[in-house]
């Protein structure tokens, strides 16, 4: 009995160490002080913390936008760190980072562990839309400025949650869904099929899509169908596609659901003119899961791209030396993006006080290798929105927009490919 | 409706729904013959999908091929785990204590298991293209892979037939899941049938694993989502009865194909767990439940 005893309790602890591993202990607040105002001269490092999904539902895109953080530091640390004026030398970052699970009460628990026991510098974003909102109440109240990234959230949320210190880089869903109108306007479509997987993001995404080709009269919605994230199967919706035979499929997908989306409709048959994935269709397993015949033609949402800049590109291969093989997907933009927009503030800003840092990135504009930066009512109002589309096994742009709702319109500067129209169908 | 989508749909109903109830078989029989609710289960699914994309990656070792592979694995790694946390708790007799406990360990299991394979492999997720080609069937268009996977599901569902109705074996774990008391009494070896139920059970997972991975991303979280489907099936089919899993998961292969033809799959959830809870008022050891 003793013996069964132990083992039990053996277990029992392994579990809570697991589960627990990254609770912070109790933090006593000390909301006055911020934790810029107490460095001190002579200063070593910028140190830099957040949380990401390394375990649970966003482990995948997690890993990747961890993994482009990791790149940005060694790029960054390669030249010397960052330059800040009142230590009058480049200071390299240093991270301090947790695994939230992908829960947010956990990251907001450990934000607030970052800036009181740890005693980070500043902040980077955690992953996802969700996190993104959870973590607002600690960084308003210790006043520390976070560049989102992986989060699409509405205006009119960003509004009601009155932060000051949340910036957000990804465009909002109303100013996506109006590039993919625009793109669509623009293809001459005249029956579209709108799919969603049923998550705010990507449901705000597919109702004002809907909503703007509805306004602009240029085709018919004729099929509009959410499914639930995370379903094993979708042919009963797919065979009503079919039967619909639209000329433009688009799906506001995650990841796991534009793969099962993908090989069903090629099992099925489904030939569009236009196929297009939001999220998922541009990362690394999308990648791996299909032949190059069959991703020919696939159009996939994205932020960037990195032909765009030499400095991206020089990141992006960085992140292929370290990491291996991976497209350029979505996340590592975003996850530059906001890295890159911070290390230009904290340059501009002179110093390590979090809330001049704040004031600058409210007021400046900072030209980044993925795009223009300048924060209006907290959210980029330059954001790019791209179309890729796997062209001989690799994502090429074919469209970029810049701008954010209602001012959203085709940028011309970039250098994109030819978009191969019609899709050539699927292959046997 | 048109003729075509009827033959899609009764196909697409027969596809997921053979893996649906290979995966309810393997949880099922495990809680029936031991009463352990296995929540560590979708790890081994995963383990048997990485067993297959490592072996198509690095090898490229064909996935029907890595069934055996995965087999040789599962059977490995099951006899020790099964000695360590299982052996003394099942010792006890006592149904609630190994239910409880029994949760417990497995979800310990569970959350060691996920978290070593995000160490080993990165949570990034993986896929590869295994006989992704279309072929042509009286006019109607199927994947191979697809094919293959509903041709070895329906093999392994026979044999899973033949082995629990037909040999020595199964029938002993039958026995243990009709009348543990009585199984004992007439000298059945209790431990080897417990442990031939795991043994068996991670097997089928695995082999699960192995075929999905054909079809879907893989990575070390996904086993999430299995397990809530191994536990829906089996309590809508039937605890303690192999056949009332493979009903319960051919009927709800059907029922989500057709909820997603009609009023669209973003009501499947909402219908399916209806149907739970309906069934687990009325029936509440499922429509073909025993023991």
């Amino acid at each position: 009995m003793r013996t069964k005893l132990a083992l039990f309790a053996l277990i029992l602890a392994a579990i809570l160490l697991f589960g627990c591993a990254q609770q912070p202990t109790k933090p006593t607040p000390t909301p006055t002080a911020t934790p810029a105002a107490t460095a001190k001269p002579g200063k070593e490092s910028i140190k830099i913390g957040f949380t990401i999904s390394l375990s649970g539902p966003g482990a995948g895109a997690g890993t990747e936008q961890y993994r482009a953080y990791e790149a940005w530091k060694e790029w960054v640390n390669s030249k010397g760190g960052i330059y800040v004026k009142e230590y009058n030398k480049k200071l390299p970052v240093e991270f301090v980072y947790y695994d939230d699970a992908t829960e947010p009460a956990r990251a907001k628990s450990l934000y607030e562990k970052l800036i009181l026991e740890d005693k980070v510098d500043l902040l980077l974003a955690p992953w996802g839309t969700f996190i993104h909102l959870a973590i607002v109440p600690v960084i308003e109240k210790y006043k520390i400025p976070v560049i989102g990234n992986t989060a699409g959230v509405e205006q009119a949320k960003i509004n009601e949650l009155q932060t000051t210190y949340e910036f957000f880089t990804y465009p909002t869903p109303k100013t996506s869904a109006m590039a993919y109108t625009l793109f669509l306007e623009n293809l001459g479509v005249k029956k579209i099929a709108l799919l969603y997987a049923q998550t705010d993001f990507t449901v705000a995404n597919a109702k004002w899509n809907k909503e703007f080709i509805e306004d602009k009269k240029f085709a018919d919605v004729v099929v509009y169908e959410g499914y639930p994230l995370g379903s094993t199967d979708l042919k009963g919706l797919l065979l009503k596609v079919k039967e619909a035979n639209p000329d433009a499929v688009v799906v506001h997908s995650y990841p796991a659901d534009a793969i099962l989306v993908t090989s069903q409709m090629k099992e099925l048959d489904i030939n569009p003119k236009v196929f297009i994935l939001g999220v998922g269709g541009q990362i690394l397993a999308f990648d791996q899961k299909f032949d190059d015949k069959t991703k020919e033609g696939i159009v996939a949402l994205n932020t960037w791209h990195p032909d765009f800049y030499p400095e991206a590109s020089e990141l992006y291969n960085l992140y292929i030396k370290k990491y291996g093989h991976n497209p350029p997907s979505h996340a590592l933009g975003l996850a530059w993006v906001s890295c890159i927009t911070l290390q230009k503030a904290i340059e501009r800003a002179g110093t390590l006080d979090s809330v001049k840092i704040r004031d600058v990135l409210a007021s400046e504009t900072f030209e980044t290798p993925f795009g223009e930066v300048k924060f209006e009512n907290q959210v980029n109002n330059q954001a790019l929105t791209v179309f890729d589309q796997w062209q001989n096994g690799e994502l090429k742009p074919i469209f970029v927009f810049k701008g954010v709702y209602p001012n959203v319109e085709l940028a011309k500067e970039f250098k994109t490919t030819k978009m191969e129209y019609p899709k050539p169908n699927w292959p046997k | 409706m048109e003729i075509s989508t009827f033959f899609y749909i009764i196909f697409s109903s027969l596809q997921i729904g053979l893996i649906y109830a290979l995966i309810s078989i393997g949880f099922n029989l495990l809680y029936s013959s031991t009463k352990i609710i296995n929540v560590a289960y979708g790890e081994f699914i995963t383990i048997g999908a990485f067993v297959a994309y490592w072996l198509f990656v690095l090898y490229n070792i064909p996935p029907p091929v890595s069934i055996f592979v995965a087999i040789v694995i599962l059977v490995v790694m099951s006899i020790p785990l099964y000695q360590i946390l299982f052996r003394r708790l099942l010792a006890s007799k006592s149904v609630e204590y190994i239910e409880i406990w029994g949760v417990i360990i497995t979800f310990g299991l569970s959350i060691l298991l996920q978290g070593t394979m995000a160490l080993v492999w990165s949570a990034q997720s993986k896929g590869y293209s295994y006989l992704d080609n279309v072929i042509d069937i009286l006019s109607l268009t199927f994947t191979l892979n697809k094919i293959v996977t509903v041709v070895i599901a329906a093999v392994l569902v026979v044999f899973l037939y033949y082995l629990l109705f037909r040999t020595d074996v199964g029938i002993s774990m039958r026995s243990v899941i009709q009348d543990p008391n009585l199984a004992e009494t007439i000298g059945l070896e209790m431990n080897r049938i417990f442990l031939s139920s795991f043994i068996l059970s991670s097997v089928i997972a695995g082999i699960a694993g192995v075929l999905l991975s054909m079809s879907f991303e893989i990575n070390p979280f996904m086993g999430t989502t299995y397990i809530i489907l191994a536990f829906v099936v089996t309590a809508i089919g039937g605890v303690g009865n192999p056949i009332g899993s493979f009903i319960g998961g051919l009927f709800l292969g059907a029922l989500s194909v057709l909820i997603g033809y009609t009023i669209g799959p973003g009501l499947n959830l909402f219908i399916i767990y209806t149907l739970l809870v309906v069934v687990l008022i009325i029936r509440p050891k499922g429509l073909l439940g025993r023991g």
